[in-house]
């Protein structure tokens, strides 16, 4: 079987990109993307965009931009699985590399939000949970992460200062990051006090809304040498689902998807949890942040903000996470946001990070969800 | 949500109705065609135990468009006596009073209301129980 490698990324800063519609954001990314690669013959365009239809009123993606970038009669696909559709497309174009079909696809997200109103954009977000639940309850994403807070907040007897204090330290390795939404530093006290959402979730526990595209180019490793491109590998796939509904599992405080995607990729790529030398975990809430600490066995149960508080997790930590800032600083623009993060294990692995080094760092995971842990996505990448 | 959907599922949404797996007896609130702990596809209608303890919640502040009006408004994940887990908006309680571990009761109410001619949504919220 093939080895899928990334030979090159491309991504626009978030932010309000107010002279951009939805197709020529993605075609800034993904030109960068593939002049970084040289230009090789794309094979297939996979888009992850989750809000298009809703938002923009623009479907079928994958033609609308196989066509604007000129590869006319190419193969190309929206795919959307919420705020994983990013990471998803980028697994879907590994897989068809691995199959041997394709030698080069091009694959990543984009996402406009900012041409909406921000209750527009929250109600569309909604969509990534059960919509009959959402709608009659007058629920919100943020509401049920605040469900989630408040339990875990109660259980383990946790102040919220320590998982709010992921925000801080989000802020914190953001300021050197070109492409970050937020590029600058925060205090805890700052993050307490915002204006709450959905309590106790207030406006620094939540990612924030911004538009935004990111891309790679993908190869079997043989022709990215061939052509003697500079590459990583795409070592781990794993993908997986949970009971859709967090108050039908066992225990809504542990994603078992998240778990097993986890699992199932670190055995695809021969590795061990020991061997990650650093995490970009997706954290579009403080708490789901922390959770996935815990349920990627990072932490123990109960003590996902106790470490992040104690900063294990901070640049110079045990094991960095997040470290161009996370959905919370660098921006959260949901359908590229996994695409974002696999570009940033490119550029640490590669060594284009600045201020942002891991040093010596091997292998990357990047970690990516839609809705509350309903579908996640994890990929190892491999130097 | 169109006033279709909403018509479909009126009678689970006014009577507190639920699924019941035949098999092995789990609930779901909102039903379910397959059971998810066992597996079998015999499932029945079954009216919930309308009391229950909060174990979880939120009071909305920035609600979606449709729930602006109503906001804030606290939304509880709720265990009911026979064990089954729901989500559900709380009513006639003062924000500042909602503890976890409290008691509350399902309760017949006007959910919201929507579109040019006012469609009104019915269904259950819960209130505390008062001793």
């Amino acid at each position: 079987m093939a080895t899928p490698v990334i030979v090159g990324y491309g991504l626009t800063k978030i932010g309000e990109h107010w002279r951009k519609d939805l197709v020529s954001l993605g075609y800034d990314a993904a030109r960068e993307a593939l002049s970084k690669a040289k230009n090789p013959d794309i094979d297939a365009i996979y888009v992850g965009n989750m809000l298009g239809m809703a938002l923009d009123l623009q479907g079928n993606l994958g033609g609308y931009l196989a066509d604007e970038l000129g590869y006319r009669g190419v193969p190309a696909l929206r795919i959307e699985a919420s705020g994983a559709s990013g990471a998803y497309s980028i697994a879907e174009a590994a897989m068809a590399i691995k199959s041997g079909l394709y030698d080069f696809v091009l694959a990543g997200g984009v996402e406009k939000m900012s041409d909406s109103l921000p209750s527009e954009v929250y109600y569309a977000l909604n969509f990534s949970e059960d919509m009959y639940i959402m709608n009659s309850t007058g629920l919100t994403n943020a509401g049920l992460n605040a469900i989630l807070m408040r339990l875990y907040m109660e259980r383990y007897n946790v102040a919220k200062e320590k998982i709010t204090y992921l925000a801080v330290q989000d802020h914190e390795n953001a300021q050197y990051a070109p492409h970050a939404q937020f590029r600058r530093p925060i205090t805890l006290e700052l993050a307490m006090s915002s204006i709450t959402l959905a309590d106790p979730i207030n406006l620094f526990d939540a990612s924030p809304i911004g538009d935004g595209a990111a891309f790679v180019v993908m190869a079997s490793r043989e022709k990215a040498e061939d052509l003697g491109l500079d590459y990583v590998e795409v070592s781990g796939i794993g993908i997986s689902t949970n009971v859709y509904s967090i108050v039908e599992r066992d225990d809504p405080l542990w994603f078992t998807a998240s778990n097993k995607a986890f699992s199932s990729a670190l055995e695809m790529a021969g590795a061990s949890k020991d061997d990650v030398d650093f995490l970009e975990i997706h954290d579009e809430y403080t708490i789901m942040g922390v959770l996935a600490l815990e349920s990627l066995g990072f932490s123990s149960k109960g003590f996902g903000a106790e470490d992040v508080w104690s900063r294990k997790y901070s640049l110079k930590g045990e094991t960095p996470i997040n470290t161009f800032g996370g959905l919370k600083a660098r921006g959260n623009p949901v359908g590229a946001t996994g695409a974002y993060q696999v570009c940033e294990a490119f550029m640490q692995l590669t060594g284009e990070t600045g201020e942002n080094k891991v040093e010596n760092a091997k292998i990357g995971v990047v970690h990516s969800m839609g809705g509350v842990d309903n579908t996640s996505v994890v990929l190892v990448l491999r130097r | 949500m169109t006033e279709i959907s909403d018509w479909r599922k009126r009678i689970e949404r006014y009577r507190f109705q639920g699924s019941e797996c035949v098999k092995c007896g789990a609930r779901y609130y909102p039903s379910r065609i397959k059971c998810i702990k066992c597996g079998s596809e015999e499932m029945r209608d079954v009216e919930l135990p309308r009391r229950g303890r909060v174990v979880s919640y939120t009071v909305i502040y920035n609600p979606p468009k449709k729930f602006s009006k109503y906001a804030p408004y606290a939304v509880a994940l709720i265990e009911l006596v026979d064990g089954t887990r729901v989500l559900g908006q709380l009513t006639d309680v003062d924000f500042d009073k909602i503890r976890v571990g409290m008691e509350v009761e399902a309760t017949f109410r006007k959910l919201y209301e929507y579109g040019e001619d006012g469609h009104i949504v019915y269904g259950t919220k819960f209130r505390p129980v008062v001793s």
